[in-house]
């Protein structure tokens, strides 16, 4: 193919210096492949309909064609989720015959990059963790407590429990939002 | 990554255990790309989902586009225009 070396061993990023070296639009088609469900997943929940998802996710790979070339990307994944996610929201804006200023994705990436690190920081905190579920509501606490410290997944929770499965993600959304307020405030 | 697409997936179907369900779902936690995805596709089934995936794979190998100006291309294109060019030559002499 393009080259000695399979594709599937590269990096995003090393995929990305071989487009934009190149020009070839087949290696921003490999790098792209590997999202393409996250991409249509997010247009599916930001525009509700099959046919218009679709097509925002084809609409986005020639977009990418074009901005890749001339931007230095450092994180690609959150780059991504963030340029998707905009594209159906103006979309949405558009279908609406509003407009509003575009959000930079090269912002908004640090700010995605901040957030996957919350995830570590918490767990590093286990002691201090479980002091604060004990300060939760009900329903949070035993949610969380399922969820984070006995590994249960949502299906075998709403089981557990007898709460809806909308009503379980939002405890533990809200719960773990509860618990970080909760350990920053005792820090 | 890849890994994703086919976690989704079986993740829709049901076809994961209850420890990999849990890993996804932690993930999707701190990862609001994967979360945001997984509510998108959990709105239609999950033959749909892996239908639309694969038809969008196939659309982008056939429409990929190609550079025409490529090292070949531009070659062949020179040695056409100097064949070309000395042609006419020949007949103007």
């Amino acid at each position: 193919m393009l080259s000695s070396r399979p594709h599937a061993e590269m990096d995003d990023l090393e995929l990305l210096k071989n487009y934009k070296n190149s020009g070839e639009a087949e290696w921003a088609g490999i790098l792209y492949s590997r999202y393409t469900s996250l991409v249509y997943g997010v247009c599916l929940k930001y525009l509700k309909n099959r046919e218009e998802a679709k097509d925002a996710v084809m609409q986005l790979f020639e977009k990418l064609l074009a901005t890749l070339k001339n931007h230095e990307i450092t994180n690609f994944k959150g780059w991504l989720y963030v340029t998707a996610r905009n594209f159906c929201l103006m979309q949405l804006r558009s279908n609406k015959g509003k407009y509003k200023e575009e959000l930079s994705p090269l912002l908004m990436e640090k700010a995605y990059e901040a957030h996957l690190q919350d995830g570590d920081e918490l767990e590093a905190n286990l002691g201090k963790l479980e002091k604060c579920i004990e300060e939760l509501v009900n329903e949070q606490k035993t949610c969380v407590q399922l969820f984070f410290l006995q590994q249960k997944c949502y299906q075998e929770i709403t089981a557990l429990t007898g709460f809806e499965l909308k009503k379980v993600k939002s405890y533990i959304q809200n719960g773990k939002r509860n618990l970080k307020i909760c350990m920053e405030r005792n820090e | 990554m890849n890994k994703d697409r086919y976690d989704i997936e079986k993740y829709l179907r049901g076809e994961l255990s209850a420890e990999e369900m849990h890993a996804l779902e932690k993930r999707a936690l701190n990862d609001p790309f994967l979360a945001d995805a997984l509510e998108g596709a959990a709105q239609i089934s999950p033959n749909d989902f892996t239908k639309d995936v694969q038809d969008l794979h196939k659309t982008f190998a056939k429409s990929r586009p190609k550079p025409f100006w490529n090292f070949s291309t531009r070659i062949a294109a020179a040695i056409a225009l100097l064949v070309a060019s000395g042609f006419i030559i020949w007949q103007l002499i």
